[in-house]
């Protein structure tokens, strides 16, 4: 793979060309992972590819080695791993809620302790998600509430 | 990964309740041990100070309740079950508990009105005051979260 890397001062826009014979996964991967940059999220639905605006997204489940993209109403898969959307959604507000969850801040609507210091949490659509204790300390933190 | 506890956890706990235990019955004994020397096989020495065997049916009293603790209030045994119903099923389980250690090794007499009055009253107002505090802190808690929880919020709307 050739990359090749223009720095011209008089470009305006900024530009990522790919060429290439065929798309291949790889390639589809590094072009979902260049759309996030943009805040947008490809994911799919009825075997059709979608660009889902990451601000869209409530949270984010990882079950049976299938990632599930949820937004208020709908729900999507993605071929991310939820470790690789963690680390790529996390200046988006997002934050770890268990081994198999990523919750974004904007749709929690409610924070309440729960037992064994675990954290309740409400989505602005009333589904409840629970905080494991572990990540429970991570958050608060990252609220500064520790 | 979720944190799990090892047995120093637990052995924690029990010396803990053990401990505030101690202390209490310490209390008890120098203010009423001597009238209760006669009735009571907890105070038998009087004022002088409790037996091993006192302490070690305490000791046995704290594992129990360390035990109940983990049945009630983690989700091990019990998956769904509100803290409401958790609470009181927990209290209700420590009372009897108490009353079999209370029968079983003649604590006081069982056909004394005063004495179940009394270790009702104090057990009503230890049970009073740990569920204020434990309410008040969790208030005070879901109070600072959701303050912080709106901070964050807007701070990352302004991005």
């Amino acid at each position: 793979m050739k990359i090749e890397i223009n720095v011209d001062e008089k470009i305006e826009d900024t530009q990522i060309r790919i060429s290439c014979k065929r798309l291949t996964p790889e390639i589809e991967k590094l072009l979902a992972t260049i759309r996030m940059l943009d805040k947008q999220l490809a994911v799919t639905k009825e075997e059709e590819t979608i660009l889902l605006d990451v601000y869209k997204v409530a949270y984010i489940e990882a079950v049976d080695r299938k990632t599930f993209v949820y937004t208020e109403k709908e729900v999507y898969e993605t071929n991310f791993r939820l470790y690789e959307l963690e680390q790529q959604l996390e200046e988006y507000g997002f934050f770890r809620a268990s081994k198999s969850c990523i919750i974004q801040l904007k749709y929690v609507k409610s924070l309440k302790t729960d037992l064994n210091r675990r954290i309740r949490v409400t989505l602005e659509n009333g589904e409840q998600i629970i905080v494991s204790r572990q990540y429970a300390e991570i958050l608060k933190e990252r609220l500064g509430v520790r | 990964m979720e944190e799990r506890k090892t047995i120093f956890d637990y052995l924690g706990q029990i010396f803990i309740i053990f401990g505030i235990t101690m202390a209490i019955l310490c209390v008890f004994c120098i203010l009423f041990g001597e009238s209760a020397k006669e009735y009571s096989g907890m105070f038998a020495f009087g004022n002088e100070g409790l037996n091993v065997a006192t302490m070690g049916q305490f000791f046995l009293v704290s594992i129990c309740v360390v035990g109940l603790r983990f049945v009630f209030f983690t989700d091990a045994i019990i998956k769904k079950m509100s803290v409401t119903a958790r609470t009181v099923w927990m209290v209700s389980s420590v009372i009897l508990l108490i009353t079999v250690f209370i029968l079983a090794f003649h604590w006081f007499p069982a056909d004394m009105w005063e004495a179940w009055a009394m270790f009702l009253i104090c057990f009503g107002i230890c049970f009073a005051i740990s569920m204020t505090v434990t309410i008040i802190k969790e208030r005070m808690e879901n109070r600072r979260m959701e303050e912080a929880l709106e901070r964050v919020k807007k701070q990352n709307e302004k991005k």
